[in-house]
């Protein structure tokens, strides 16, 4: 999200290091940059402000429209909505990618599961 | 002659930076389990519903109509805004401001306690319509909607008055000295939680009460 330059010096550092004060800064600074501009507002703020407007977004959606392509829509709004709060607030972009596969396990699995409950006829014997 | 008082520190001491790193990350995996076992949890009580609101389409759309978004909107935003003040007390303890971090986290633990007490004015709505408890399977026009509706929500309602204590606990180990900028990991396992609930509702909110 946010692209501010920092001078490391990488002799000194590992990757690892740099990698998480890079993070850091990003989440202590006054600031945000977001496609080009920016924004005077911290990242967590302006993530707040996106998760606010998608929402109400949904609303205005569900409110306007009724056929099948709002519920696409609509999911798709939940998807980015949780996505970002897992992503930034959770800090899933920084920590280490177990943690990402350990949440998205249990996801890719009851998504399958939950689709193939949808294809089996209701009140079927199996 | 003066006196001294010392207060032992329930914290284990500070090891080392590199150990204390795989600490952290040992103490958030650990969470990230117990996450993981959540999402199975409530995949079955929001797959649960989704199966059968795809049979009753109509009774759903009755439940929508009759309730309308107005106070579920509300109630969303203050989890999203409780979200947002639960980062911005984080990022005053990686400040080392003691202070500024409770207040985050007092109107965290405040806009819990609001989204509960706006869950329960919803579920008394609910009530009045007919939409209830209905194990044996009533014959109202909302029959079998109750059950499913109210074992997601009220769970996840459970989730937020857990979250509300624990915040509080978070509150007071912090008022102990318990935290600071070179040690947040019990704030930031905290914060893990509330995300988590968080998140829980915006699926929630979507497949309940929009589509």
């Amino acid at each position: 999200m946010s692209d501010h330059t920092h001078n490391h010096a990488p002799t000194t550092e590992t990757a690892h290091e740099t990698h998480h004060d890079d993070a850091h800064a990003e989440v202590m600074a006054e600031t945000t940059t977001l496609l080009g501009r920016t924004l005077p507002f911290p990242l967590y703020t302006v993530i707040f402000g996106i998760l606010g407007i998608l929402t109400v977004a949904e609303i205005v959606i569900a409110e306007l429209f009724s056929s099948w392509v709002k519920i696409v829509v609509l999911l798709a709004f939940a998807i980015a909505k949780a996505a970002l709060v897992v992503i930034y607030y959770m800090h899933l972009k920084t920590d280490s990618k177990i943690f990402t596969l350990v949440l998205l396990l249990p996801v890719f699995i009851v998504t399958i599961s939950l689709m193939f409950l949808l294809i089996v006829p209701y009140g079927s014997a199996y | 002659m003066s006196e001294i008082t010392l207060h032992e520190s329930k914290q284990p001491a500070l090891l080392p930076p590199k150990e204390e790193a795989i600490r952290n990350d040992n103490y958030k995996f650990a969470m990230w389990l117990y996450l993981a076992s959540e999402v199975v949890l409530f995949a079955i009580l929001i797959g649960g519903f989704v199966i059968w609101r795809v049979q009753n389409p109509e009774m759903v759309a009755r439940m929508h109509d009759s309730l309308g978004v107005g106070l579920v909107s509300v109630n969303t935003f203050l989890l999203l805004t409780s979200s947002w003040s639960m980062v911005m007390g984080m990022r005053e303890i990686m400040r080392d401001n003691v202070a500024g971090m409770q207040k985050w986290f007092a109107a965290t633990a405040v806009l819990g306690v609001i989204f509960m007490v706006l869950q329960y004015v919803e579920y008394s709505e609910l009530a009045h319509l007919g939409i209830t408890l209905d194990f044996a399977g009533s014959s109202t026009e909302f029959a079998g909607l109750g059950v499913r509706f109210y074992s997601a929500t009220f769970f996840h309602g459970i989730h937020v008055f857990v979250g509300v204590i624990w915040c509080l606990l978070v509150m007071r180990r912090a008022q102990q000295g318990a935290f600071s900028s070179k040690r947040y990991t019990g704030v930031e396992v905290f914060g893990l939680y509330w995300h988590f609930v968080d998140v829980v509702w915006i699926i929630i909110f979507t497949i309940f009460y929009l589509v």
